[in-house]
């Protein structure tokens, strides 16, 4: 970040040291331990990477999952979904300095990721998916009080959180009209998920192009115009209670039957999958070659699309909102440890670590408390 | 296979504008098309699929495919329910293709990714610096290449 005094006049990003050769990997192993490896490009998203992957190979293979195991899969994706934006809700109120809400937020994460050792047995990393359909099953007469429960007490909370979120004069100061991405901007640096939602594009993959069990159990796409930070979060956290409603409707309709499909003898071919991530649209592209072991396999992550928008999204404001302006697009977070702060006119860097770049955040957020 | 009837009428548009520089296409499912080009005819298509058929740019894959490398350039039209694919080739000997970035500021970090993993040279490129490998690397050291692992174990 380039700065004249407080003010942002220019960004160059670099998004560090994180290539941990993937997709390297994946291309000396057989297609169905790839969703071992998948699973942990990403903690948070461990269930969206090898669901894609799959898909891409599905595609590639001509087989379609049976109805229980895409079922399941939606189950996992949403409630994956509603764990990982209240964990982002939780750290971007942490960054303005509102840590109450901040704790309000992730009590209610905490039931969620009970839910899953509940129902795949891991809080994270639950290894549900395999090629042609899921490993697991949810035993849904078991379970399904406690889910039901669960998730009511989650949506009731969120819902309040929600009304306090639109009503409090700090967030309304630190977020309204803060990091603004236009609409044009946007579709220039094609950006994905609730980053493109925030900035008016309607684009979810849920509902453009429905994988899983979305096109029967419907997906109800939020979108707000405005393109400020304040419009990627109720973006996120309108779909934490979008997503309660879907596991509850995929509840109730679970079919029954198999768990995963014949697989034929991997043929000659290529195949594209998409699913929507929290984050955004994550797309692998899987080509095989006639033998176990993939010819390529190419991973676009969300968040690799939505960094490079921060740009526009920074130009022009003060360092002390740049920590909330960041978390905005929700990024990995190890991505942000290479930004320093460098003075325009000298070229010098000022030496402002990571911990005083969120000091300043919460500073100015007192500074706004003590001026209303 | 054919496309579905939303996305059909889009590459038919590109087959009628491109007709003559379509090496071949092929539909794999109904949301599917893949649409080979000569690489120099790349910012002239992705312009046209970009700004006028108004699709977006998902990511490029680039697949190292023994001769030369093939880059696919997957766009994505929402609305359609479309992955339309443009793919193209370069040969080892010239591995270069022309940069999308000054049109699409959103292929800047892949069109990296792509010359740091692979060694090809995306020309015109704004910003043609490392993106995720070391400065300190050698210049040849591309990991992606298939001949890769040979030659670090003969050093």
């Amino acid at each position: 970040m380039f700065v004249e005094g407080e003010r942002i006049v220019d960004v160059k990003i670099r998004i560090g040291y994180n290539h941990r050769g993937i997709e390297y990997l994946s291309q000396r192993r057989t297609i169905h331990q790839i969703p071992m490896l998948v699973e942990r490009i990403c903690g948070i998203c461990s269930h969206t990477h090898p669901l894609c992957y799959c898909q891409a190979v599905e595609e590639a293979m001509g087989v379609e999952p049976p109805d229980r195991a895409r079922y399941i899969r939606t189950i996992i994706a949403e409630l994956e979904r509603i764990h990982s934006h209240l964990l982002w809700a939780g750290v971007a109120l942490h960054l303005i300095g509102y840590d109450s809400l901040f704790m309000y937020f992730w009590r209610y994460r905490e039931p969620i990721c009970m839910l899953f050792e509940l129902l795949t047995g891991n809080r994270q990393s639950y290894a549900v998916n395999c090629v042609g359909g899921v490993r697991r099953d949810i035993d849904v007469p078991r379970h399904r009080d406690r889910v039901m429960r669960t998730l009511k007490e989650v949506g009731d909370g969120v819902r309040r959180l929600e009304g306090m979120l639109l009503e409090d004069p700090l967030v309304k100061a630190r977020l309204v009209g803060v990091g603004v991405l236009t609409r044009d901007d946007a579709r220039r640096y094609c950006v994905v998920g609730p980053t493109a939602r925030g900035s008016g594009i309607p684009i979810d993959v849920r509902v453009c192009e429905p994988y899983a069990a979305y096109a029967e159990v419907g997906v109800d796409i939020k979108v707000f115009s405005e393109g400020d930070v304040m419009a990627k979060t109720l973006v996120r956290v309108q779909e934490v209670v979008e997503s309660i409603e879907i596991v509850e409707r995929a509840l109730d309709a679970m079919p029954g039957g198999p768990l995963r499909a014949e697989l034929p003898e991997p043929p000659v071919s290529e195949g594209i999958g998409k699913t929507e991530a929290p984050r955004g649209e994550n797309i692998h592209y899987v080509r095989l070659n006639g033998t176990v072991v993939p010819e390529r396999h190419k991973v676009r992550a969300p968040t690799y699309a939505n960094i490079p928008s921060l740009v526009p999204q920074l130009l022009g404001e003060t360092i002390a909102d740049a920590p909330i302006v960041i978390g905005s697009i929700d990024p990995c977070l190890s991505c942000t440890d290479r930004l320093s702060v460098v003075d325009a006119e000298t070229g010098k860097p000022l030496g402002i670590t990571y911990e005083k770049l969120v000091h300043m955040s919460r500073k100015k957020s007192r500074r706004v408390l003590r001026s209303a | 296979m054919s496309l579905s009837p939303k996305a059909q009428p889009i590459l038919d548009k590109l087959v009628e504008r491109f007709g003559e520089k379509i090496l071949w296409k092929q539909v794999r499912s109904e949301r599917r098309a893949y649409v080979a080009i000569p690489r120099e005819a790349i910012v002239e298509c992705a312009n046209y699929v970009f700004n006028e058929l108004r699709g977006r740019l998902s990511t490029i894959s680039a697949v190292d495919v023994g001769g030369g490398f093939e880059l696919l350039y997957h766009f994505t039209f929402d609305e359609a329910n479309l992955v339309l694919t443009l793919r193209c080739t370069a040969p080892k000997t010239d591995p270069a293709v022309d940069s999308i970035t000054p049109l699409i500021p959103g292929a800047e970090f892949i069109e990296r990714e792509i010359m740091d993993l692979f060694g090809l040279v995306f020309r015109n490129h704004p910003n043609p610096e490392r993106l995720i490998l070391a400065e300190s690397l050698p210049p040849d050291f591309h990991p992606l290449r298939k001949d890769w692992g040979e030659k670090i174990s003969r050093k």
